[in-house]
């Protein structure tokens, strides 16, 4: 009834609105092709998580007998347990390296992002484009000093060097970030805060560090996720399993169990359940974080 | 507070860790690919470009460049093209467009270690999620040994593919959202077709997004490594092999430091050269919002 008269009112600015004769007939035709192609696209993009979360929970007979892609004869829940179980020391060992790097990477890119963008200085823009630029340096240029600079130092094969690693690597990006926060930041609120005889740390403290909290927590969705992702360093800078992060431990997980694909499947879910939580609780900061100028992924 | 010196004292903490651990050791890994050590113990001897020209002649490595390109050239076109298009789809459905939108990015929480686990038990022969779904479908004559040395590198540059489409996805659903509706309207009003609308309206208003989604396709392309060792280890015989991981092979496996800073030094000159554009946009438009 409703759609009747929507339909009616809206009849003439329809004729006017809606280009061609033949647009106009294509137009239903048009719609369900769309609805069903996205529809399709979006399947097969969930396929692979559905068949991991399938392999999880089912025995290894229970595959080769009934296929893949069966539904499990029986659900062995056990898996996941005995997956978290054993990964539960590299678990432990991302945490304690993720939390610290994300917030030595806020408090360091928060201090920049404000001098950059508040602050009128000679070789400003330089910096910046040092900044922008140095956000697109590989890793592979610097892995071979860092992991040389670390064990002269002695902090081979300790948390300490894959935070200070990582957030010298995500520094680039969370000053540009901020940077770009900042610019949007009216300039009265700065100049308010000087007539009344306010520092510049004071300034910085109490009025942009809780202005920029949209942004921080953008920022910290991101930082946590990309930290937390991170292969390589924790490869080249660890020895012993207690200091691995968990993309580390699923390797030797995968190792360990090889063809036991129900094992294997339980390790990645269990590997990144945090991170799949962060990003489906915290989706819309994720995307506002990517959108703010981001070039990685 | 001497007002010349506050900007540099905010700027200090980033200044000094990035470069003590960042940016000293850019300067050093461009020194040591000019030596020929081996291992961390003790520095090698100076060889000038001795570890560049072996490497021109160096048959893995000249396969890896040759696998890196056909990265480049599938991330350019696959990612972002499907990437456009679930994004102008998306953009066209009302109902379930959060549900719908969450399984297009959900890749982007998975890390590459992660994705390449995964998608090793997808192309595993005879057992696998693939293989099983296509004999499923009555398709089995498609099916070939994923992970072989044919298509190993196709098989990983899917995957990759996969988890790259979301962050196009995103990137471009948020710059279709920039689009102001207005513009699209008026243009019907005139009698503008779709397809006139789409290719004078719509996509040359994509144009900052096209850029982030490029910028972002060629680098993950050029550096691959993390998924590569997931998935392949390189194999089979170092036929799915990429510079990013070769570099990473003769470093950390072959501990020669001195060639694999080598390649560390192409790779970066590589990603360089393809950035330059894209800081020229950001700088610019700095320079206007400071100015």
């Amino acid at each position: 009834m409703t759609d009747m008269t929507t339909q009616i009112q809206s009849l003439p600015q329809d004729g006017l609105n809606r280009g061609s004769l033949r647009e106009r007939l294509e137009e239903p035709f048009m719609r369900g092709g769309q609805i069903g192609l996205l529809l399709l696209l979006a399947l097969v993009f969930f396929l692979p998580v559905l068949g991991t979360l399938l392999t999880a929970v089912r025995t290894i007979p229970d595959i080769t007998q009934n296929g893949a892609w069966a539904l499990p004869s029986s659900y062995e829940w056990g898996n996941l347990s005995h997956a978290f179980v054993e990964m539960l020391p590299y678990l432990r060992a991302s945490v304690i390296i993720t939390l610290p790097s994300v917030a030595g990477t806020l408090m360091v890119s928060m201090m920049a992002g404000y001098a950059l963008s508040r602050m009128r200085f000679q070789g400003r823009i330089w910096m910046f484009l040092v900044i922008v630029s140095l956000s697109f340096v590989p890793i592979h240029t610097q892995l071979i000093p860092v992991f040389r600079l670390m064990s002269d130092l002695g902090l081979h094969d300790t948390f300490l060097a894959q935070i200070i690693v990582h957030i010298m690597r995500q520094i680039p990006f969370a000053v540009l970030i901020m940077t770009n926060f900042f610019n949007t930041v009216p300039g009265e609120l700065r100049e308010a805060g000087r007539i009344d005889g306010a520092s510049e740390w004071t300034i910085f403290r109490r009025i942009y560090v809780p202005v920029a909290r949209p942004a921080l927590s953008a920022l910290i969705v991101l930082e946590f996720t990309w930290i937390w992702n991170d292969l390589l360093w924790g490869l080249v800078l660890t020895q012993g399993s207690g200091k691995k992060p968990v993309t580390v431990g699923i390797l030797s997980f995968e190792g360990e169990y090889e063809i036991a694909w129900n094992m294997v499947a339980s390790g990645a879910v269990v590997a990144a359940i945090p991170t799949l939580v962060v990003f489906l609780a915290f989706q819309k900061h994720f995307i506002r974080g990517m959108t703010m100028g981001s070039v990685k992924g | 507070m001497n007002a010349r010196l506050t900007p540099w004292l905010f700027l200090m903490p980033a200044i000094l860790i990035y470069g003590i651990f960042g940016a000293y050791p850019i300067f050093q890994t461009f020194a040591i690919s000019l030596t020929n050590q081996v291992g961390v113990a003790e520095p090698g001897t100076f060889i000038g470009l001795q570890n560049y020209v072996t490497l021109i002649e160096d048959e893995y490595f000249l396969n890896s460049l040759k696998n890196t390109g056909i990265w480049v050239i599938a991330f350019l076109i696959v990612p972002n093209s499907l990437a456009i298009t679930i994004a102008l789809l998306v953009k066209q459905t009302f109902w379930g467009a959060g549900l719908i939108k969450t399984v297009f990015f959900l890749p982007l929480a998975l890390s590459f270690a992660i994705v390449g686990v995964v998608w090793g038990w997808i192309y595993e022969p005879d057992v696998g999620l693939l293989d099983q779904l296509l004999i499923g479908l009555g398709l089995d004559g498609l099916i070939v040994e994923w992970l072989g040395p044919e298509a190993a590198t196709y098989s990983v540059i899917a995957a990759a593919a996969w988890r790259q489409t979301a962050f196009a996805t995103v990137v471009f659903l948020a710059g279709l959202s920039a689009i102001p509706q207005e513009l699209i309207e008026a243009a019907k009003v005139d009698g503008g077709t779709r397809r006139q609308i789409f290719f004078r309206i719509t996509l040359p208003l994509l144009k900052p997004a096209s850029t982030i989604a490029v910028s972002s396709a060629l680098i993950h392309a050029l550096l691959a490594t993390e998924i590569v060792l997931t998935m392949t280890e390189g194999g089979p015989f170092g036929t799915s092999e990429v510079v990013g991981y070769r570099m990473y092979m003769e470093t950390f496996w072959n501990y020669k430091f001195g060639y694999g800073a080598a390649i560390g030094v192409i790779v970066t000159l590589m990603t360089a050269t393809m950035v330059v554009p894209y800081v020229r946009r950001m700088a610019k438009a700095q320079e206007r919002d400071w100015s």
